[in-house]
């Protein structure tokens, strides 16, 4: 499968646009940790951006990043999360322990993990099909599978992945102590024109860190995107490699 | 637009009880499998579509991965031989090249609250499993485990179109070699978020749900699993997946868009090339909520002017949220089989605005087609095609 990489777009402590990060990740400026601030989309109304959830806030702050550099209409989506909202699961959960009948109605369809597709597509009124994936280890490489399917069949996809951090009860069993999104808007690979091409094939091998932020892969699985973000940034030909849930990986091919 | 995948050796467990032959026995004799229950003595007054499973244990060696939902899909993997038919299907793709691809919801969100339930200075209980429960990948880590199989693998999560969507997930999979087959379902649990949750919505019935029904109020909530192998096509005989459709409805999260044009758009989508004619009988996803019932009889109407049969079969299982297109699509390939329409069970007096051709009796028919709606929170819509060529 192949797919042509029309753009870009990323939310992370001190990462929090495409803009911002490519010098980073192309190695001319030091990262810089910095905390990322509550996103404030300007695509819903207010009451309908406070019943966001913190997920659905990271996944529209990459989206609208990556479409700011290329806006575009008619696309399906991929969206992709190993864990989906926890705080919203957390509260949700006391509730249920403590006093059952008052669980907020809105709570609960937040709770589902297309949440933050369904918000996605009222927001922006698009109609074609909205796919919402969970998997596990191999989570960026199964939404990163997905668009290249459907971007191979000769559609545009905005394709996109995002976990925030573990609330207190969560932290031992998923130790993601930074919130990270990211999201690219692919089209066949016969566009035009794009950041460049990538291939998908299997492998042996094992994911190999990227080299701006060294470790930060480990923080948040989402994070496993910084390689082929970083080959991008540099505008570079090279191949990265993505965890799969099976016997094998998945390498990258890029060619800009 | 599909071409050339079949689907071969299916399985439901369900209310109705454990395995196909269940199923259909159930759907013939016009038995609900909802029963009056308080969950656990903790949800709301409410009917449910329960699965008993107090004698099932998971193997020794994957006993962390014990919760409601794996545990109801170890029940249903046991039924119609499915376990052999892996197998078999491991000899001729190789257990790399067979993909797994679930729909799920719930996933493990019982034991979840279990853990809330005994939270000591907000630590879970040492017991806790997190990767192996709660996290909506685990039932595909459970497959993978238990089935001894290392392809490739996701969980498709979109709510009550999630059994559905996951067969264009693998559809598109096996199209461009990502697997060769794939094993492909749904499986969705009870648990007091969802129960609670629905009822916070004032979309959950005191009473067994009533879909199609001037009276209806509401959904009752089920549980269920459902595999099916889906594999290249071999044999002319064989029942297809003829489409998949999917849409947004771009409208509202928890309400469908009132003009039924996400519904159409994901119908139109599966039909492809074939003819509107050609379909024979219509699944709805039929919740028995005032508004998606309303809106999903307006697409139908609108867009099959034949006027086919349609019904939700959901007055006997209840809705089983991620799992119920899965159960539906099951009951899809029964109906096929058996060659007679179920009828939308507890349809007591049918809604008089309704302008589809919804079935009210089980009818004989000779059958080559069928439709299958599921509609999801967030707007999501798929419809599957299914039957012979």
């Amino acid at each position: 499968m192949k797919a042509q990489i029309l753009s870009m777009g990323i939310a992370a402590p001190g990462l929090n646009s495409w803009q911002h990060a490519v010098e980073i990740l192309s190695g001319t400026r030091p990262y810089i940790e910095a905390a990322l601030p509550k996103y404030r989309t300007e695509k819903l109304p207010p009451n309908e951006r406070r019943r966001m959830t913190e997920s659905t806030r990271l996944a529209f702050q990459a989206c609208e990043d990556c479409l700011s550099r290329n806006p575009c209409r008619d696309y399906h989506t991929v969206f992709a999360s190993y864990s989906n909202d926890l705080a919203n699961l957390d509260s949700l959960c006391r509730t249920i322990i403590r006093n059952p009948a008052s669980v907020s109605p809105t709570a609960f369809h937040n709770s589902v993990a297309n949440a933050p597709a369904g918000y996605w597509s009222i927001a922006t009124g698009e109609q074609m099909s909205a796919t919402t994936l969970c998997g596990g280890d191999g989570n960026v490489a199964c939404a990163l599978l997905e668009a290249m399917a459907l971007a191979t069949e000769g559609n545009q996809v905005l394709v996109a992945a995002y976990d925030v951090i573990s609330p207190g009860p969560f932290i031992d069993q998923r130790p993601f102590d930074v919130p990270f999104a990211w999201s690219m808007l692919l089209g066949p690979a016969s566009a035009d024109s794009g950041f460049g091409e990538v291939k998908v094939t299997t492998t042996n091998d094992d994911f190999v860190t990227g080299t701006a932020l060294p470790g930060f892969e480990a923080r948040n699985q989402a994070a496993e995107i910084l390689p082929l973000f970083e080959l991008i940034a540099r505008r570079k030909t090279g191949q990265a490699i993505c965890t799969g849930v099976g016997a094998a990986n998945w390498l990258f091919a890029y060619q800009p | 637009m599909i071409s050339g995948l079949t689907l071969n050796k299916p399985t439901l467990t369900s209310a109705l009880g454990r395995g196909n032959a269940a199923q259909w026995q159930a759907l013939e004799a016009e038995k609900s499998g909802l029963s009056a229950k308080k969950f656990e003595g903790l949800g709301p007054n409410t009917w449910l579509g329960y699965v008993d499973q107090a004698d099932i244990k998971l193997p020794a060696h994957l006993k962390s991965f014990d919760c409601r939902n794996n545990r109801l899909a170890e029940l249903a993997l046991r039924q119609d031989g499915f376990i052999a038919a892996v197998e078999a299907a491991i000899q001729t793709y190789g257990k790399s090249r067979i993909g797994i691809f679930i729909g799920t919801s719930t996933s493990g969100l019982q034991q979840t609250e279990l853990a809330y339930a005994q939270l000591h200075e907000d630590k879970f209980p040492d017991w806790f499993r997190y990767a192996h429960s709660q996290n909506p990948f685990s039932i595909c880590d459970y497959l993978q485990k238990r089935l001894e199989i290392t392809g490739h693998a996701v969980a498709v999560s979109t709510a009550c179109s999630s059994s559905a969507k996951a067969f264009g997930v693998a559809t598109r999979a096996i199209r461009h070699g990502i697997c060769d087959a794939a094993i492909v379902g749904g499986v969705d649990s009870l648990c007091l978020n969802t129960l609670w949750g629905f009822n916070a919505l004032q979309v959950l019935s005191q009473q067994p749900c009533r879909p199609m029904s001037k009276h209806r109020n509401g959904i009752s909530i089920g549980e269920a699993a459902g595999f099916v192998l889906l594999e290249p096509a071999d044999d002319e005989g064989s029942i297809r997946l003829l489409g998949v459709g999917e849409s947004a409805d771009a409208h509202h999260m928890s309400a469908p868009e009132p003009s039924g044009r996400g519904a159409r758009s994901a119908m139109v989508q599966a039909l492809g090339d074939y003819a509107f004619d050609s379909v024979d009988y219509i699944n709805l996803h039929g919740t028995a909520t005032p508004a998606n019932d309303a809106v999903e009889d307006l697409a139908v109407a609108d867009l099959f002017a034949h006027q086919p049969l349609v019904s939700s079969t959901k007055g006997w299982t209840g809705h089983a949220l991620g799992a119920a297109s899965i159960v539906e699509l099951v009951f899809g390939m029964l109906i096929l089989q058996h060659q007679v329409i179920p009828k939308t069970l507890n349809c007591d007096q049918l809604d008089p605005g309704f302008q589809a051709n919804h079935c009210l009796h089980n009818t004989p028919q000779k059958i080559r087609r069928i439709l299958s709606n599921s509609y999801g929170f967030g707007g999501n819509n798929c419809s599957l095609l299914v039957g012979f060529e």
